[in-house]
C-alpha cells in the first residue's frame, strides 16, 4: 500500500500520558537546511505511487521554517505531503488553511489530549471544505493503562471530527484480556463509524476475529 | 376504460436518478411512444426527472399533482427502495392509477416483484421501448395487457400472468433519439449518448453482457447527429457515452475520435468513458485525447484467479499495466475499479488488487461492494457459489464462502480509507 518516508524536523515533545509518568523530552528542531537535504534524499527514493513524505519527529508546526520545508518538498515533486502534529497548532490562526494552501494534504495527529486532537482535525477538515483538494486526517493514539478503557469513545470522537484512519499504538500497553477487549471494541467502533482502525505493537492483543486490524508492516500513518 | 383525444391517458414517467443526471431510459421510452401514431392524441406524456435523494413522499406529491392515469418508473437497484415507497403512497392516494415498472431491477424477476409489491400493476421485462408502446396501446384501447409480449401483469382476480418474452429490437435506429426529437434537453455533464447495446464481455455480476448478449449498433449517422447536437447545445461543456466499452473496435474508436475531435478542439470534454484497457496502446490513447476524453474507467475488479474465473473475466496483468501506462503518458486520468465480495476472492486477494492498482498510480482507485443483481449469472448461481446477499435492493453481498460478514464490512471500511489516502495528493 502507500508508503510514506519520514523526514524528521526535530524531536521531543510532551509525554503521551501524565499518569504513566516519565519526563518529557525537550523539543529541539533540526536546522532547515539539514531537513531540506533529507527531503532531497527522500525524493530520490520514490514509491511507485510517487514521492510520499511525512515531516515528523515532533510537532512539525513547531518548526519556525515549516513553510520553507513544505516548499522544498513541493519543489522536489512530493505527491502526498503529511505533517505530524498533536492537533493544537491546526486550530490556531490560519495554520490549517496555510498548510493546505502550501501543499500539505495529510495531517497525522498524535492524540496526547483528545480535545486538542479533535479541534485540530475539525479545523483541518473545515479548511479543506473551502478548497478543491482531497485531504486526509489520520490519528495515532498511544495506548496505555490510563486511556485504554476510553479508546472507543476516543475513536468515536475522532470519527465525528472527520479522521479517515486511526492507529492504536499498543507498544507500551500491558497485554491482558481487558486491554484486548477494549482494543477490539475500539476497532469495531471505528468500523461502524466508517473509520479504519489498525493496531500496532499488538502481538497477541488482537483475537483471530480481528486480525485484519493488525497494522500492515511498513505502513506509515 | 378507454382513452381518446378528449380524454388522453395522463402518463407520467418518473426517473429517480443520481444527482445531475437524466434518465436516458425514460427518454427512449417516451420518444418511441410519441412516435407511435396509434397513441397520438390518446396519451399525454410528462416526465419527472428527479433524484434518488428526493424523499419518496415528495416524489409522490409531485406525481399526484399531475393526476396520472399511469405512472411508469425506470427501476435500478439504487432507486428501487425509494421507488417502491413512492408508488405505495401513490396507489393509496389514487388507487385507479396504474403503476408500471421496468428496468434491470425488476424485469428479470417480474413475477416476484408483482407478488411482493401489491401496488405494482405491470412489469415491462427486457428492452422496454416497443413493449411499453404496445402496452400503452393495449390500455388505451381496453385490450388485454397480459397478451402484450414482454409484459407481466396482475389480473383482477389477483393472479399474475406473464406474456412471452419480446425479441430484441433489431434496428436500433427505429428508436427515435430523445435528443434529436427534443424529448430530452441535454444538461451539462449529465447527458449520455449510447452508440450500441450489448457487451462483448460476459461478467458474472453484470446484466449487460447477459441481458443483451448480441451487440446491436445505432447507425453512425444517428450517433454523429447526437454528438453534434449535444456539443452545440449552449451551456453543455461535457457529456459522456454510456457504452460498456468505448474502444469496442479500433475502427469504431477512430471514427468516434474523428467525429468528436472538432468539438474537443473547441473545449468540449467527455467525462469518464469505460474502456477495455488491455487493448489500449499509445495510438488508442492518442485517439481518446483527440476525442476530448479526460478520464476513463476500467477494471480490473479483481486480480484473484478464482474470482476472475467465477466471473468469467479475463485479466492479462502485463497488458493491463501497459494500458494504464499508455493512458498516463497521454495525460488521461484512469479510474481503476475493484469489487469486494466476488466469489472466490479472499480479503487478501481484494487488498492485493488495491495494491496492484496503487502501484500503477492510475489517478483514481474506486472500490465497491458486490451487488448480486437480478438477471445476472451470479444471481442465478448464488446458491451454488455460496453467495449470501440481501434479497432487497440494492442486493448487497452479505457473505461469501471465502469472506464472512464482519470481514466484508471491515474490508469495505479499510478500502475507503486507502482510497482517501491515495487520492489526497497535490
Ligand atoms: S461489467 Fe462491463 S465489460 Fe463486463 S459485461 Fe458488464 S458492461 Fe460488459
Amino acid at each position: 500500500m502507500l508508503k510514506f518516508q519520514t523526514v524528521r524536523v526535530g524531536s521531543g515533545g510532551p509525554i503521551p500520558c501524565v499518569h504513566c509518568g516519565g519526563s518529557a523530552e525537550p523539543v529541539s528542531h533540526i536546522p532547515a537546511a539539514e531537513v531540506i537535504e533529507g527531503i532531497r534524499e527522500a525524493a530520490a527514493q520514490k514509491d511507485p505511487t510517487g514521492f510520499n513524505l511525512i515531516l515528523g519527529g515532533t510537532d512539525a508546526f513547531g518548526h519556525q521554517e515549516l513553510p520553507a520545508l513544505v516548499n522544498a518538498a513541493v519543489l522536489e515533486g512530493v505527491a502526498r505531503l503529511a505533517v505530524e502534529t498533536d492537533g493544537g497548532a491546526l486550530g490556531v490562526g490560519g495554520n490549517a488553511g496555510g498548510a493546505l494552501h502550501a501543499g500539505v494534504r495529510h495531517v497525522r495527529v498524535t492524540v496526547i489530549d483528545l480535545n486538542r486532537a479533535v479541534s485540530g482535525v475539525t479545523a483541518w477538515i473545515e479548511a479543506a471544505a473551502g478548497v478543491d483538494a482531497h485531504v486526509v486526517a489520520t490519528a495515532v493514539i498511544p495506548v496505555c493503562a490510563h486511556n485504554v478503557a476510553a479508546l472507543s469513545q476516543s475513536v468515536a470522537a475522532l470519527a465525528e471530527a472527520g479522521v479517515a484512519g486511526i492507529t492504536l499504538d499498543a507498544t507500551d500497553a500491558t497485554p491482558s484480556a481487558a486491554v484486548s477487549a477494549h482494543i477490539v471494541a475500539a476497532c469495531d467502533t471505528g468500523t461502524v463509524n466508517g473509520v479504519w482502525v489498525d493496531v500496532s505493537g499488538s502481538e497477541g492483543l488482537l483475537p483471530a476475529s480481528h486480525l485484519l486490524h493488525r497494522l500492515e508492516e511498513g505502513a506509515a500513518r | 376504460m378507454t382513452f381518446d383525444s378528449s380524454n388522453p391517458m395522463r402518463t407520467v414517467l418518473v426517473g429517480l436518478n443520481s444527482p445531475g443526471y437524466q434518465s436516458l431510459a425514460l427518454g427512449y421510452l417516451r420518444a418511441y411512444a410519441q412516435a407511435d401514431s396509434r397513441l397520438a392524441g390518446r396519451v399525454a406524456f410528462q416526465t419527472l426527472d428527479l433524484t434518488v435523494e428526493v424523499d419518496p413522499w415528495w416524489v409522490a406529491y409531485r406525481v399526484l399533482a399531475l393526476d396520472p392515469d399511469l405512472v411508469a418508473i425506470s427501476m435500478t437497484c439504487w432507486n428501487a427502495r425509494s421507488a417502491h415507497e413512492f408508488c405505495r403512497i401513490v396507489k393509496q392516494a389514487r388507487p385507479q392509477t396504474l403503476i408500471v415498472m421496468g428496468g434491470p431491477e425488476v424485469g428479470p424477476i417480474a413475477e416476484d416483484v408483482l407478488r411482493a409489491h401489491r401496488e405494482v400493476d405491470m412489469v415491462v421485462r427486457g428492452e422496454g421501448e416497443q413493449t411499453f408502446s404496445e402496452l400503452l396501446y393495449a390500455i388505451t384501447r381496453g385490450r388485454r395487457v397480459e397478451h402484450v409480449e414482454g409484459v407481466s401483469a396482475r389480473m383482477v382476480d389477483g393472479s399474475i400472468v406473464s406474456a412471452p418474452d419480446r425479441a430484441l429490437i433489431a434496428d436500433l435506429d427505429s428508436i427515435p433519439s430523445p435528443y434529436l426529437t427534443g424529448v430530452m434537453s441535454p444538461v451539462d455533464g449529465g447527458a449520455y449518448i449510447e452508440t450500441y447495446r450489448g457487451c462483448p464481455h460476459n461478467c458474472g455480476y453484470c446484466f449487460e453482457g447477459k441481458g443483451y448478449a448480441r451487440i446491436r449498433r445505432f447507425s453512425e449517422t444517428r450517433v454523429a447527429q447526437e454528438i453534434d447536437l449535444l456539443a452545440s447545445t449552449s451551456g453543455v461543456h461535457s457529456f459522456s457515452f454510456i457504452d460498456p466499452v468505448f474502444n469496442l473496435t479500433p475502427e469504431r474508436l477512430r471514427w468516434l475520435s474523428e467525429r468528436l475531435a472538432p468539438h474537443a478542439a473547441r473545449g468540449m470534454r467527455l467525462h469518464t468513458v469505460e474502456v477495455d484497457i488491455e487493448r489500449i496502446d499509445d495510438e488508442q490513447a492518442g485517439l481518446l485525447v483527440a476525442a476530448g476524453v479526460a478520464s476513463v474507467e476500467t477494471g480490473p475488479q479483481s486480480i484473484g484467479a478464482a474470482a476472475l474465473a467465477e466471473c468469467k473475466r479475463g485479466f492479462d496483468k502485463e497488458r493491463f499495466m501497459n494500458g494504464v501506462a499508455a493512458l498516463k503518458r497521454a495525460g488521461i486520468v484512469v479510474e481503476c475499479d475493484l469489487i469486494v465480495g466476488l466469489p472466490g476472492d479472499t480479503v487478501e486477494d481484494f487488498f492485493s488488487g488495491i495494491e496492484f492498482c496503487m502501484d500503477l498510480d492510475p489517478g483514481i482507485i474506486q472500490t465497491s461492494t458486490l451487488h448480486v443483481l437480478p438477471g445476472t449469472d451470479l444471481y442465478e448461481r448464488a446458491g451454488e457459489l455460496g453467495l449470501r446477499f440481501d434479497p432487497e435492493p440494492p442486493h448487497e453481498i452479505v457473505s461469501t464462502r471465502t469472506i464472512g460478514y464482519n470481514d466484508l464490512r471491515r474490508a469495505e471500511v479499510r478500502a475507503v480509507f486507502l482510497q482517501r489516502q491515495y487520492r489526497a495528493r497535490i
